[in-house]
Parts: C-alpha cells; sequence; structure tokens
C-alpha cells in the first residue's frame, strides 16, 4: 500500500495543484493510473467540495474513480509550509494522496487506507512523522503501520 | 459517561476513519466509554446495538451522507441527545467536539 517510490520529502512544492500534478505523475509512471488527467481532476473536485486539509499541517487530497488501477497512498512533505486553500487557511507541511479505484475495490486497500488515516490523529505518530528527514525514514514509519495488521 | 457515535463522509475512504479514531481517542482520554460505528468503504464496521445506543448519554454523528439505519436514533432525537456535525470537524477539533456533546445532557 504504501511505496517507496511515492514517498517524496522536503519537496519545493508551493501550491495544492502542483502537489497532486507532480504526484499523479509519479502514480502514472508506477502504473496505477489509467488516466492522469481525469484523476486529478477528480481529486480537484473533491477539493472544490470540501477542502481535504484536516488540520495538524495536514492535508490527504483523494479521488475514488476508474481512473485509478490499484489503490495506493502517496506521501508528500514540503520545505515550507504553504496555505492549502482559501476557505480553511490551513498551512499545509504534509501532504498524503489517495488513489481508489470505484470498482471492485479490495477491502485490504481501504483497510490499510483507513488504518494509516486513523494515526494521523495520534499526536505522538504525527510527531514521528516530522521528524522524518529521508524517504527511508518515512517509509519505514509508515509502513510499519500497514504490518501490524 | 457513555457515548456512542456514527461517522460517514462522502468518498468513505479516509475521514469516516479519523473521525472514529478521533472521538474515540478524545473520549478514552476522558475515560468516558465509547463506540463509534463507521459507514464507508467496506460497509458498515462496529455497528452499534438498539441497546447500545439506549444506554448511551449522547450521540454524535460525524456524517456528510445519510446513514443507514436512522430510525435506531429517533428516541436519542426527540431526547436532544444528538450531536450531528461534518466529520472534519471532529477531526479538526476533538476536545471542542465531546464538550459540546456532552452540553447536551443538561
Amino acid at each position: 500500500m504504501i511505496r517507496q517510490n511515492l514517498i517524496f520529502i522536503n519537496q519545493p512544492f508551493r501550491n495544492r495543484s502542483e502537489v497532486i500534478s507532480f504526484i499523479a505523475s509519479k502514480a502514472d509512471e508506477a502504473k496505477l493510473l489509467t488516466d492522469q488527467h481525469e484523476f486529478i481532476k477528480t481529486v480537484l473536485r473533491r477539493e472544490s467540495e470540501i477542502s481535504t486539509s484536516i488540520g495538524y499541517a495536514i492535508a490527504i487530497p483523494h479521488g475514488k474513480t476508474d481512473a485509478v488501477k490499484e489503490a495506493f497512498i502517496a506521501y508528500a512533505t514540503v520545505k515550507k509550509p504553504f496555505e492549502w486553500d482559501s476557505d480553511t487557511k490551513d498551512r499545509v507541511k504534509a501532504i498524503f494522496l489517495i488513489g481508489v479505484p470505484k470498482k471492485n475495490t479490495d477491502k485490504l486497500h481501504l483497510k490499510a487506507i483507513s488504518e494509516v488515516s486513523k494515526k494521523l490523529i495520534n499526536d505522538e505518530f504525527r510527531k514521528k512523522l516530522f521528524d522524518c528527514e529521508t524517504n527511508e525514514d518515512a517509509f519505514s514509519l509508515l509502513n510499519s503501520i500497514n504490518r501490524e495488521f | 459517561m457513555k457515548i456512542v457515535g456514527v461517522a460517514a463522509c462522502i468518498t468513505g475512504v479516509a475521514h469516516t476513519y479519523m473521525a472514529q479514531e478521533a472521538i474515540e481517542q478524545e473520549c478514552k482520554k476522558r475515560g468516558y466509554d465509547v463506540k463509534v460505528e463507521t459507514q464507508g468503504g467496506m460497509g458498515i464496521d462496529n455497528e452499534l446495538s438498539e441497546e447500545e445506543i439506549a444506554d448511551a448519554d449522547v450521540v454524535i454523528m460525524a456524517i456528510a451522507i445519510g446513514i443507514e439505519g436512522e430510525e435506531r436514533f429517533e428516541e436519542k432525537d426527540d431526547e436532544g441527545r444528538i450531536l450531528t456535525l461534518n466529520p472534519a470537524e471532529v477531526i479538526r477539533n476533538p476536545a471542542a467536539v465531546i464538550d459540546k456533546a456532552i452540553g447536551l445532557i443538561k
């Protein structure tokens, strides 16, 4: 579920669209998408309904669409926190981009995504996550969640 | 103190489960009994029984969509013991939401 090639630490992104487009292109390279542009459109549409900033300097943009071949979670942090959207005005440092196929979604994948999401509510876990300075550290921390069950 | 709740968001992938966790974590911190049903992409989990609902002091509905089995909560609704809000609100500020829920009891 958590893939090392979809973790991007201390990136120079300056806004929401940049992060989403960049990660979508990487997910496409990893053969997880059938239609990169459709995926981006779905994610941005979801954002426009309600911001996916959850507070705590974290946002979890996501898209459930046929443009996703296999469920995934990508993770990115930015060097400089930026304002996620004009409604919440939250400054975001860490972004989880989630892609889920519209049909026949594997329950184990959904379970894994829900477990990662739940961890974000935990103060201690967030501290550990924000302390990760390298791709390897972040991967090993995030991957440990999915190994717990 | 006994608190039950239901969490359900639009996509059913992340917010539902984060809202569940936020309510449970805050209640446990305070030593309250808590159970939160989730209605998401994995279907209904942790389903609340009629008895559990009847025993609850207050109900928190962290929902962005209509839910299954809404009629189970009619009595609590008549008693004014249901707090309904968006899942994002609970995730963002669990302590304030639990305070508000308890405020319904008095």
